[in-house]
C-alpha cells in the first residue's frame, strides 16, 4: 500500500508499506520529512502500526533523500511506538544529511527528559510561600516609603533652589499633561453637567423646584465630580504615560545611565512631572467646574424653562468660595497622587515589554483607586469643617 | 594548515566542491540600491551567496550593513534592484508568495529579540505552534533538541529577562533554527559578548554549519569573528556607497590591493587622523 502526504513542494513525503513473511511490517519511506509536513507523518505511521499485525518493524530510509530535525522527531516517535508494543526496531540505510545533526544530539535525554529540567523547581510549600510574600510586601514598602521620601526631598530642594528645575522638561510635561488633555476635559465635564441636570431635573420638578437645578450642578460639580473626573482623566492619559515613559527608560538601563552620570532620576524625571500635574490639575479642575456648571446650564435653557440670568444668579447663590477651594484643595492632592503612582510603577518596572505593560495598568489602576479613596477622606473631612 | 582553511575543506564536504559560480546561488542581490526616505546609503549591489557558505558583510560603522540585512530579509522596500531567495523576488513578494519566502530563513537579531513574555522553550515553539501541524509532544521533543543544539538544556523554562547576553543569542539562534530554514542570517552576532562567549557562538555557528549544511549570512565588524567563521565576505564603504571587496577574508587581509581594505583587516586607524 502506498500513502503519499500532501505537501506544498513537488517532493512529497510517501509511505509504502506491508508485512512480510516473517511477520515483520516492512515500511519505506521515500521524498523528504520536513517539519512543513506537520503530523501527517506521525499519524500515518501510527495508523499502519495499529492496523497491521506483525512481529517486528523495518523502516527503509534508502530512498528518503532530505529531511530536517522533524526526522528526530518522528525517529523518537517510532521508537517509542515500538518500545511500547515490544517490537524489535530495524533501520535500513541511513536519513540523509541527518549524521551531524545526530553527533550533536543526546537522544537519550530527548526521549527521556528529566522532568525537573522542564518544569522547572518543584513548588514552594505554604510557609515559605508566606515567608517570601511577606519579604516581597517589606521590600515593596521600602521601596515607595523611599520613593516618596525622595520625591518630597527633591520638591522641598527644587521650591529652594528653583534653578534645579529643568524649564525645558517642565514646559513639554505641561504642554503634554495639560493643555493636550483640554479636548477630552472639556467634553466629559461638559457631559457630566447635562448628565447631572437630567438627573437633578427628575426629581426636582415633582416639587416645581426646577431652579435648584443650579444648586445641585453646582456644589456637585465644583466640589466633587470637577475634581474626581479630572483626576481620573489624567490618571488614564498621563498617570500611565510616565509610568510607560519611566519603564521602557528602566529596561533600556537609561535609568542606570542617569545614575551613573551623577544625576538624580527622580529629580529629573519625576520632579518636571510632578510640578507640571501640581500646576495643570488645579486649572484644568476650574476649568472642568466651569465646563459642568455650563453643560447644566444648556439643559435648564433648554428643557427646564429657566433663564440663563436666573441659572447663574442661583449658582452663584449656591456655589461658594469654599466649594470650589474645597475642590481645588482636592486636585492637588490627586496631582501628587497621578504623578507619583505613575512615576513609582515605572521605576518599579523590571524585566522587559510586558512589565513595561504591566507598569502602565498598575499605574492607572492604583491612581484611580487611591483618587477615589482620597476623594472620601475629603468629603467627610469638609463634612465637619 | 590553518585552522579556519580545515574548517573550509571540512565545509566543502556538505557544500560541495564545486567552485561557489558553478552552483545556483541561494541568494541573488541584483542592482540593489538602499537607502531612507531620499538618500540613498548603498547604490547598484551586486553579489550571490551560494547554498552552505558562510557569507559575511563586513564594513565600518555606517556603512550600511544592516541596512543591507534588513532589504535582504524583506524588512525594507529598496529603492532599487532587486533580492531573490531561492530564485523568488522577496522585493514585492505578497501574501503566500512572501511567507513561502519567509519560511526559508531564520534571523538572529543582535539582541535575541525574544518575546519577553514568554519562556524561552514558548519562544522556539512559537512558529512551530502557527505554521506546522505538529502535536504538543512532537513540538516539546523539536524545542528540546533545539536547545540541545545551542548547549542550553534545561533552560526552556526561563525568561528572557533571565538570560545572560550570551545565552540570549542563543536562545534567539534556537527560535530562528525552529523550521529548519535553509538560510540563517545573523545580525552583529558577536556584539556585546566576551572573547570567550563570541568565540563560543563562532563555534556553534561553524557546528551548525558542517552539520546541517545551513547557509549563513552574517553581518559583523569582529574580526576574530570574520576571521574564525567566513568562507566569503563582501566589504561595504560609507563614502563609495558599494562593495569595494569581495573574496576569502585571509586572502583580502594579506593581498587586498584597496588599502581602505588592508586597514579595516589590520585594525589601521583612518587616514584622516593620521
Amino acid at each position: 500500500m502506498i500513502e503519499t502526504l500532501p505537501r506544498d513542494k513537488a517532493d512529497r513525503l510517501s509511505l509504502r508499506h506491508g508485512v512480510d513473511t516473517d511477520g515483520t511490517l516492512e515500511i519505506v519511506l521515500s521524498g523528504s520529512l520536513t517539519v512543513q509536513d506537520g503530523k501527517a507523518p506521525f499519524l500515518s505511521f501510527q495508523k499502519v502500526l495499529t492496523a497491521a499485525s506483525c512481529r517486528g518493524v523495518r523502516i527503509d530510509l534508502k530512498n528518503l533523500h532530505h529531511v530536517d530535525s522533524a526526522w528526530i522527531a518522528f525517529l523518537a516517535s517510532v521508537t517509542r511506538a515500538c518500545r511500547e508494543r515490544n517490537l524489535p526496531l530495524e533501520l535500513l540505510g541511513d536519513a540523509p544529511k541527518i549524521q551531524g545533526l545526530l553527533q550533536m544530539l543526546d537522544m537519550d535525554a530527548l526521549e527521556a527528559p528529566s522532568p525537573a529540567s522542564q518544569a522547572g523547581p518543584s513548588p514552594p510549600g505554604f510557609f515559605v510561600r508566606v515567608g517570601e510574600h511577606t519579604l516581597d510586601v517589606l521590600r515593596h514598602a521600602h521601596f515607595i516609603l523611599a520613593f516618596v521620601g525622595e520625591t518630597v526631598l527633591a520638591l522641598l530642594s527644587a521650591l529652594r533652589r528653583p534653578r534645579q528645575i529643568r524649564l525645558g522638561d517642565l514646559m513639554t510635561a505641561l504642554q503634554r499633561n495639560g493643555v493636550n488633555a483640554l479636548p477630552i476635559i472639556t467634553l466629559i465635564n461638559f457631559l457630566v453637567g447635562v448628565v447631572l441636570a437630567f438627573q437633578a431635573a427628575i426629581q426636582l420638578s415633582q416639587f416645581g423646584a426646577n431652579i435648584y437645578v443650579a444648586n445641585l450642578v453646582g456644589i456637585a460639580q465644583t466640589r466633587e465630580f470637577g475634581p474626581m473626573i479630572t483626576a481620573i482623566i489624567l490618571a488614564g492619559r498621563s498617570g500611565s504615560a510616565f509610568a510607560a515613559e519611566i519603564g521602557s527608560m528602566k529596561v533600556n538601563e537609561e535609568v542606570d545611565a542617569l545614575t551613573t552620570m551623577g544625576l538624580s532620576p527622580v529629580r529629573f524625571l519625576v520632579l518636571p512631572k510632578m510640578l507640571a500635574m501640581l500646576i495643570a490639575m488645579p486649572i484644568l479642575t476650574c476649568y472642568a467646574d466651569l465646563l459642568g456648571i455650563l453643560g447644566g446650564l444648556v439643559v435648564a435653557v433648554t428643557g427646564l424653562d429657566l433663564t440663563l440670568q436666573g441659572y447663574l444668579i442661583q449658582t452663584r447663590k449656591a456655589v461658594g468660595l469654599f466649594d470650589v477651594f474645597s475642590g481645588l484643595s482636592k486636585s492637588f492632592a490627586f496631582a501628587f497622587i497621578v504623578s507619583g503612582i505613575g512615576c513609582l510603577r515605572g521605576f518599579q518596572t523590571r524585566g522587559g515589554a510586558d512589565s513595561v505593560g504591566q507598569a502602565a495598568t498598575s499605574a492607572v489602576v492604583s491612581g484611580i483607586f487611591l483618587i477615589i479613596l482620597v476623594d472620601a477622606v475629603f468629603t467627610v473631612i469638609f463634612q465637619y469643617v | 594548515m590553518s585552522e579556519r582553511t580545515e574548517e573550509a575543506q571540512a565545509l566543502s564536504v556538505h557544500g560541495g566542491s564545486m567552485h561557489p559560480e558553478d552552483r545556483t546561488p541561494l541568494i541573488e542581490v541584483r542592482h540593489l540600491t538602499a537607502g531612507y526616505g531620499e538618500t540613498p546609503i548603498l547604490e547598484d549591489l551586486n553579489f550571490s551567496v551560494y547554498p552552505g557558505e558562510i557569507f559575511v558583510v563586513l564594513g565600518g560603522s555606517g556603512c550600511g550593513k544592516s541596512t543591507l540585512l534588513k532589504h535582504m530579509i524583506g524588512l525594507l522596500p529598496p529603492m532599487g534592484g532587486n533580492v531573490f531567495i531561492g530564485g523568488e523576488e522577496i522585493t514585492g513578494a505578497e501574501d503566500s508568495a512572501r511567507d513561502r519566502i519567509l519560511r526559508r530563513f531564520g534571523v538572529l537579531y543582535q539582541s535575541g529579540a525574544l518575546l519577553s513574555s514568554m519562556t524561552v522553550a514558548e519562544n522556539i515553539a512559537l512558529p512551530l505552534e502557527e505554521f506546522t501541524s505538529l502535536e504538543r509532544d512532537q513540538i516539546d521533543l523539536l524545542v528540546r533538541m533545539k536547545l540541545q543544539l545551542v548547549s542550553m538544556d534545561g533552560s526552556g523554562s526561563l525568561l528572557p529577562s533571565e538570560l545572560s547576553g550570551g545565552m540570549r543569542k542563543r536562545a534567539g539562534l534556537a527560535r530562528a533554527m525552529a523550521m529548519d530554514p535553509e538560510i540563517l542570517f545573523f545580525d552583529e552576532p558577536s556584539a556585546g559578548l566576551d572573547p570567550v562567549t563570541s568565540a563560543d557562538l563562532d563555534a556553534l555557528i561553524l557546528e551548525l554549519n558542517r552539520a546541517l549544511g545551513t547557509t549563513m549570512v552574517l553581518v559583523t565588524h569582529e574580526l576574530q569573528s570574520i576571521m574564525n567563521t567566513a568562507t566569503r565576505v563582501i566589504m561595504l564603504d560609507r563614502e563609495s556607497r558599494g562593495i569595494i571587496a569581495e573574496g576569502d577574508p585571509h586572502a583580502l587581509k594579506a593581498n587586498a590591493p584597496d588599502p581602505r581594505v588592508r586597514d579595516f583587516f589590520q585594525r589601521k586607524p583612518s587616514l584622516r587622523r593620521r
